[in-house]
């Protein structure tokens, strides 16, 4: 395997030969003209033999190391690097890598890293998300195909994207987590409505929710085995709570604490200095707090990097991270309406509404999504720590019988 | 702690921590709460002649380097003694250690060395100043050189060890700045008045000085001159106290985990109760959260990064906010036997509450952080 340092080289050079810097774009949902940028972008990187760094070669990955990703993404930042891939290569990929069969990887993977594909995930429904193991969405199984009906929730890019990975139940006289199955959708097939959400700020849509009728697919999308779907998906997960903390396979791909949330509190001290509040030491406290968070979740996340980096660590970390996140984020959230008072809330017709307010409405979302605070809490306890679970018949009962107790 | 010790490393801190758990279990350590110092110098020359008081000092002078960075090394002893909640004046050796190597110029107080890592000599370092007041600009004992004598007026307070100290190095103002002078506990003048804390033997005393006379060889760096010395202690000190409130915590968690298993109630373990549970992953968050800020303070301080000073009061605000939230917490998780003498566990929560305070509050250096956050 190539020496760490060298590839730094490597990298560093096609990096300042290539890339641009970074002009500090909105976030948010990205535009046509944008995703198209980034597909480019995504394409050259590839082209170049630098996406998928620990993905073996075999599936069009460069099968370099995390290591490597680490230093690319280091030397990587402050440059334009393509958006909107998180899901796609940081969570979808190592899933489909664990788990899928060797015609889906062969097939998929090489796009997935190009950006010729984006894939989503189809996991929470209208009627539950937390309890992701009692999704009702309906697989049947033909002679050579699969029949699908249902409908999946809270789906993000789910209008831009190509596949979707969805967890269906198989059989229904099985326990709960024992009767599912997960399958590769292809997104524009027959059958397949997919529809905005309007997210609480009244912003443009960035989750979807998207009804299944009748869609036929292929027995080969199948992504492990029969009844295997509730492992598939639990490792979808992790890769997904690590994506989103910004370690593993998603280290770089715009998880963790960025550097938009420091320019953020930057903009709280700008706005405390701005008003009557900036002699408060009651609000100083809480702008001091806010930051110290933010330095500290950082911090955390470097160490639970080293130690999953050096195989000290293993499993579910991310977990922590997330719920680090999930608990720091609403209370970012409420300093700043601690700080901004009326002026959060309040603005003159026709200027643009404030980010403080909006933010604090949205804040929830990262406490709610990719596991809520709770299930991170049940992880965090049970697997890390080895609490025994609450005792429960959800997993021996038929899913069938379980259905019953519904109302 | 941090996850990538070295072999050395880790080999220190097994050795730390099985040199504790022989030499000062918890009894022996409720044995010393009726004494007036806390710990004997017998003990002292114990923790000597393990080498750990030499790690903070340079080689040149008998010190040991186990990775090159001393401070990290440190503190893997430092949460050792937290672990613990052993007694000794683990931390002032190390802030005096820290001030004689770094003061280059006139090197006079490196023959103290030997006798300071080998526990021969017992040192406090006085720093805060009655009223809670941690904020050198604001302190009001005052050092002047006339002629060829230092003559320093004041008081400080909650100096540890001070009463038991042989000799102590004492942080005042001068005329155009900081000035550090050595004080020996004989100097006449300086009357000294023994205190207790909240902790089991952590003993703290004021110091006053009126009219103390020194000779100018008293003088630890040059008159007027100890800002930078100065601040690098206090790094160094709030590093060493947050590796230690760490230990505590992560024992008295260790603890109430293995109790929360075994306690059954309405027919299962209190650990499978959510409600308990969430409350005890949150903890979990914080404390790996407290050792990672104190690890990114610890390597900016051995490295001397820009953001040291900034990196050791984030750590400072951090680890006394949630450790005192922690164990607290810890007593509600176990109920009615944590309101027991008998039971350890508050005394973990008697070092990380002392902890919390001495050097500064978390209040305290927030109000720093935003004034520097608006600078």
């Amino acid at each position: 395997m190539e020496d760490i340092e060298d590839f730094r080289r490597r990298a560093q050079a096609w990096i300042r030969e290539n890339l641009v810097l970074e002009t500090g774009e909105p976030t948010g949902p990205r535009g046509a003209e944008a995703r198209q940028r980034d597909r480019d972008l995504q394409r050259m990187i590839f082209d170049a033999g630098f996406a998928g760094l620990a993905i073996p070669t075999e599936y069009g990955g460069a099968g370099l190391s995390l290591e490597h990703q680490r230093v690319w993404a280091a030397e990587a930042e402050g440059y334009a690097t393509p958006k909107g891939y998180m899901v796609s290569i940081g969570m979808m990929l190592p899933t489909l890598l664990d788990h899928g069969n060797e015609t889906l990887k062969r097939r998929h993977i090489p796009r997935m890293l190009r950006g010729d594909e984006i894939w989503i995930q189809l996991l929470s429904e209208p009627s539950g998300g937390s309890d992701m193991a009692g999704a009702l969405t309906k697989a049947v199984r033909r002679s050579d195909s699969y029949l699908i009906n249902g409908s999946k929730m809270w789906s993000s890019g789910a209008d831009t994207a190509d596949y979707g990975m969805c967890l269906a139940r198989i059989d229904w006289d099985a326990p709960k987590h024992r009767g599912l199955g997960m399958f590769a959708i292809p997104l524009r097939a027959k059958g397949v409505t997919i529809e905005p959400i309007i997210p609480v700020t009244g912003g443009p849509a960035h989750f979807f929710i998207e009804y299944f009728d009748d869609v036929e697919i292929p027995r080969e999308n199948l992504i492990g085995g029969e009844g295997d779907g509730w492992t598939v998906a639990q490792r979808l997960l992790f890769h997904e709570r690590n994506a989103t903390a910004g370690v593993g396979y998603g280290y770089g791909l715009g998880g963790g604490s960025s550097e938009g949330s420091t320019s953020w509190r930057k903009d709280i001290v700008r706005l405390a200095k701005a008003s009557e509040v900036a002699g408060d030491p009651a609000t100083a406290q809480l702008i001091a707090e806010d930051y110290v968070n933010m330095v500290v979740a950082r911090q955390l996340g470097e160490r639970i990097n080293t130690g999953m980096r050096m195989g000290l660590l293993q499993g579910h970390w991310g977990s922590l991270l997330k719920l680090g996140m999930g608990i720091d984020t609403p209370f970012n959230a409420e300093v700043a309406l601690a700080v901004c008072g009326a002026d959060g809330v309040v603005w003159t017709d026709g200027e643009a509404p404030g980010d403080v307010g909006l933010n604090w409405l949205s804040c929830r979302g990262i406490s709610i999504a990719g596991g809520s605070n709770e299930i991170q809490r049940n992880i965090v306890s049970e697997r890390l720590l080895g609490l025994p679970r609450e005792p429960g018949d959800d997993k021996s009962l038929p899913f069938s019988e379980l259905l019953k107790r519904r109302r | 702690m941090r996850l990538d010790l070295t072999e050395e490393q880790l080999l220190l801190r097994d050795t730390a921590r099985r040199f504790m758990e022989a030499e000062s279990p918890l009894p022996r350590v409720r044995d010393q709460f009726d004494s007036v110092e806390g710990f004997s110098r017998a003990w002292w020359s114990k923790v000597s002649e393990m080498g750990f008081t030499s790690l903070m000092a340079p080689e040149s002078l008998g010190g040991t380097t186990l990775s090159g960075n001393p401070a990290r090394d440190a503190a893997i002893v430092a949460e050792e003694f937290g672990r613990a909640v052993a007694p000794g004046p683990f931390l002032p050796t190390a802030v005096v250690l820290q001030a004689i190597g770094s003061d280059d110029e006139t090197g006079s107080h490196r023959a103290l060395v030997p006798e300071l890592i080998s526990g021969q000599l017992m040192v406090a370092w006085a720093f805060g100043e009655p009223g809670s007041c941690w904020r050198p600009e604001s302190f009001r004992a005052s050092v002047r050189v006339s002629g060829d004598e230092i003559i320093l007026n004041g008081t400080k307070a909650y100096v540890e060890a001070g009463a038991e100290a042989d000799l102590t190095l004492v942080t005042a103002r001068s005329e155009r700045g900081l000035t550090q002078v050595f004080v020996p506990a004989d100097a006449p003048g300086l009357s000294v008045t023994p205190g207790r804390s909240l902790d089991f033997v952590r003993r703290f005393a004021t110091l006053r000085f009126e009219d103390v006379r020194l000779p100018l060889s008293s003088l630890v760096g040059e008159p007027d001159q100890a800002e930078k010395a100065v601040t690098r202690q206090l790094q160094l000190a709030l590093l060493l106290q947050c590796a230690e409130t760490n230990g505590s915590v992560e024992r008295a968690f260790e603890m109430t985990i293995g109790y929360m298993g075994e306690r059954y109630a309405f027919g299962r373990p209190i650990a499978s109760y959510q409600a308990l549970k969430h409350r005890v992953a949150d903890m979990a968050l914080w404390i790996h959260s407290a050792m990672a800020t104190t690890d990114s303070g610890l390597q900016a301080f051995d490295a001397r990064a820009q953001n040291a000073f900034e990196l050791a009061t984030i750590a400072k605000t951090y680890v006394a906010t949630k450790s005192t939230q922690i164990v607290s917490d810890l007593a509600q998780l176990t109920g009615g036997i944590a309101m027991t003498w008998d039971y350890d566990l508050h005394m973990f929560q008697r070092r990380v509450a002392v902890n919390r305070a001495v050097l500064g509050t978390p209040e305290h250096h927030r109000l720093e952080i935003y004034r520097s956050l608006c600078a």
